[in-house]
């Protein structure tokens, strides 16, 4: 039953606010998000002991209902989507855009993506994203620049394109099996094992892997999450938690099918070449929102590169990276917000200095890039330990090598900001600060507690001995001097940088991909 | 005194929007037994308006209030689908059970209806102001 | 009724061509609405027979058609006019500000404007 307030309270809840006059409705919004944080504690409290609890909505049956369930990942995300709401309204307290209509549409999105979490049933599922899709290109649009309505259409078609090709994959298994509930389909899919689903198979991973951005089919991301009108919480919602809802669903349609179709080697390929393709176009950028974005998507590849491992414990890596991934690349986006905002300049060759004129913002950005670049001690690494834990084979170790020394090195020049230096001290308001530093306190803890927290939540053990940190450290000094002497040295010369960031995908081009990806589902 | 054929238009349709508004009423009510529905008769109840500013050129409608109006409905709706359906009908005494789909369909036509007319007057307002 | 699935998939296939080779920003809308009408018409191709009556307030059982998947087109239908709703105004903007119709035109204009 919790698991349904948390859905409608923001709608209903949001829509009642929305008819008062503009003063109360501030207030009643920022009561509304409090009563959530009080549901999801309620929520977890009742899903502490390993239960699963299962809820179809007017009491039906559940083959024919609309059904949640909420069991150990699902309410992991859930109160990971309520906290990054919370600080997400706390940064944005005194902004001038933050309207009444900013803060209906932003709430009806928290219910929304909290009820992507908790479906179980597949047609809640369609009905949600796209509902979702309309509510965040309106967002990006939301300051109606020049660009931002090119970029929020663009976003806009190429999801109703992919949550197309969805529901004609929804019809085939409606007619093959006569039931939509993820768990039935779980039952029958396994009895059925040798049953020809490959095209449903084709349907339904096309558009789900454009909703998490993986290999050809992620060019409309940095357009919608590095565009120049967004505000910076609409970015940090987008890359922190709405992508995730893509990865997640992406993870749960290929377990669904597993039994049927095993693809194993190509997703491992597909999350590889997607890390790749991020980290090689994001050093190509030279604009800070954009080489963000363009991160995500390599981080996104990570995941799916992990989970397609196979081993239990790289399972339990890439659920950890989706939860670290969320705090620390909002972390960046919001302070990324802010540099933008005093220093009216978004190129990353202009902006030097930080640490002089923004102390306190520049060790948070300091603590989410060591994070995300996998230090010793930060969160990063023990999801990347447990990726690696079990690795097999030593073609998948060199790919992971591979993932881990581009990411630093992105990282290494969107760290050229922070020195230099700057005549100017800029003053950051209060409501800012505390936002970054409960995100950045947040990214510290896992990565220090993390054996603890590991253990909490997947019930594995993971030992973290001196010799394997002592290990770890030295890993970490080696890939980063690699990637200072590969900066200087070679990245000035290659050309081929300048070229990628020249180029553009036009819509009917992305359209062909798509149309190329399903066809190679269809015959492999 | 020459009429234009624009009034000519005009007042000739004059003859069709009871029907319209009678045909559209019907869809709403009729839904569950046959071809309609809430959505299906909203949207005919909103195209004698748009017929009539095709006709005319010009429209007296408030769109403030409007919105506003389809606000209010649509919180209406969703209020009611929640205290209602969602507890398996169990405040609805039996004898009622078979009229609360046409309540639904109602609430649901007349908020298409206002939500229609906002979508298309502010299409015809922002082309007119330019 | 394997007939009306394989016209629902060709006419979903001559909206994804639309999409693909045509650059008229209107004619990926319309291509888009074309999708949109298959999509119905495969799943109302689903336990289909002629001599099913209406499932609501219904007498007989046994005759009534399956109302699971009326019940979803109609959700998937009024999506597709709001996401149309909301593509016509963004096109609508597009419009007034850089005066062309065509998406190649529309990116060589933003990158002008740069």
């Amino acid at each position: 039953m919790i698991a349904l307030y948390l859905v409608l309270l923001p709608i209903l809840g949001g829509t009642l606010s929305y008819l008062f006059n503009e003063k109360l409705a501030k207030i009643s919004y920022y009561l509304i998000q409090c009563l959530q944080i009080v549901l999801v504690i309620f929520l977890f409290d009742q899903v502490r002991n390993d239960e699963i609890i299962t809820y179809v909505v007017g009491g039906h049956t559940s083959n024919i209902g609309v059904e949640f369930i909420v069991d150990g990942i699902n309410s992991k995300f859930v109160i990971l989507t309520v906290l990054l709401f919370t600080v997400l309204l706390i940064y944005d307290f005194k902004k001038s855009y933050s309207n009444k209509l900013f803060l209906f549409l932003i709430l009806i999105l928290e219910g929304i993506i909290s009820g992507i979490f908790m479906a179980n049933d597949i047609f809640t599922l369609f009905v949600l994203i796209e509902v979702s899709t309309i509510i965040v290109s309106i967002l990006i649009m939301f300051k109606k620049d020049s660009r931002s309505i090119y970029d929020g259409m663009l976003y806009l078609l190429i999801n109703i394109v992919g949550m197309s090709f969805f529901s004609v994959g929804i019809g085939y298994l409606y007619k093959i099996f006569g039931t939509l509930n993820i768990t039935l389909l779980r039952e029958l899919i396994v009895v059925n094992s040798d049953l020809n689903l490959r095209l449903p198979f084709a349907f339904i991973i096309t558009g789900v892997g454009l909703k998490s951005a993986i290999m050809p089919l992620f060019s409309w991301l940095p357009k919608a999450h590095g565009t120049p009108s967004a505000p910076p919480t609409v970015s940090a919602l987008l890359s922190g938690i709405y992508i995730k809802c893509g990865v997640y669903l992406f993870l749960m349609f290929m377990t669904l099918f597993s039994p049927a179709i095993n693809l194993q080697l190509f997703f491992e390929l597909t999350g590889f070449l997607t890390a790749v393709i991020g980290f090689v176009f994001a050093l190509s950028q030279k604009d800070i929102k954009l080489i963000l974005a363009y991160h995500t998507v390599s981080q996104v590849g990570l995941i799916v590169f992990g989970y397609a491992l196979g081993t239990e414990y790289a399972m339990y890596g890439s659920f950890y990276h989706i939860t670290v991934h969320a705090l620390f690349k909002s972390s960046l986006f919001l302070s990324a917000g802010i540099i933008v905002d005093k220093y009216k300049t978004r190129n990353i060759t202009e902006i030097r200095g930080l640490f002089k004129s923004m102390p306190f913002v520049s060790v948070m950005i300091v603590i989410a890039i060591l994070s995300i670049t996998g230090a010793p001690f930060f969160s990063g690494s023990i999801s990347k330990i447990l990726i690696s834990k079990d690795i097999k084979t030593s073609s998948q170790s060199v790919m992971f090598l591979i993932i881990n020394i581009g990411t630093i090195l992105s990282f290494v020049k969107y760290s050229t900001m922070l020195f230099g230096t700057s005549e100017k001290r800029f003053k950051v308001d209060l409501n800012q600060l505390v936002a970054l530093t409960i995100l950045s306190v947040l990214c510290l803890l896992m990565g220090v507690l993390g054996e603890h927290i590991v253990y909490q939540f997947f019930g594995a053990k993971l030992h973290l001995t001196f010799a394997m940190y002592l290990d770890k450290t030295v890993t970490f000094v080696l890939h980063a001097v690699i990637g200072v002497l590969f900066y200087i040295f070679v990245y000035e010369r290659v050309s081929l940088f300048t070229k990628i960031r020249n180029t553009d995908v036009s819509f009917n081009n992305v359209v062909f991909f798509i149309t190329i990806f399903f066809a190679t589902l269809l015959m492999i | 005194m020459r009429r234009t054929s624009r009034e000519l238009v005009s007042e000739t349709l004059k003859l069709l929007y009871p029907v319209i508004i009678i045909f559209g009423f019907y869809l709403v009510i009729y839904g569950h037994q046959g071809p309609g529905g809430g959505f299906q008769g909203g949207v005919v109840l909103a195209s004698s308006y748009i017929i009539k500013y095709i006709a005319d050129g010009k429209t007296s409608l408030n769109l403030k209030k409007i919105n506003y109006m389809e606000k209010v409905l649509y919180f209406l709706l969703v209020l009611f689908t929640a205290l209602i359906m969602i507890n398996s009908l169990d405040l609805v005494p039996v004898d009622f059970r078979k009229y609360v789909i046409v309540v639904l369909n109602i609430l649901i036509g007349f908020k298409v209806c206002l939500a229609t007319l906002v979508i298309f007057f502010r299409f015809v307002i922002y082309e007119d102001v330019r | 009724m394997n007939y009306i699935e394989v016209t629902a998939l060709i006419i979903f296939f001559i909206g994804v061509y639309g999409l693909v080779a045509r650059k008229n920003i209107m004619k990926s809308i319309i291509s888009l609405n074309i999708m949109q009408a298959a999509i119905v018409l495969f799943f109302m191709s689903i336990d289909f027979t002629t001599e099913t009556t209406s499932p609501i307030n219904a007498t007989d059982v046994s005759v009534a058609a399956n109302p699971l998947p009326q019940a979803l087109m109609i959700t998937v239908i009024v999506i597709g006019i709001s996401v149309t709703a909301v593509t016509l105004t963004m096109f609508i903007n597009l419009y007034h500000k850089y005066g062309t119709t065509n998406w190649s035109k529309v990116v060589m204009k933003m990158r002008d404007e740069l």
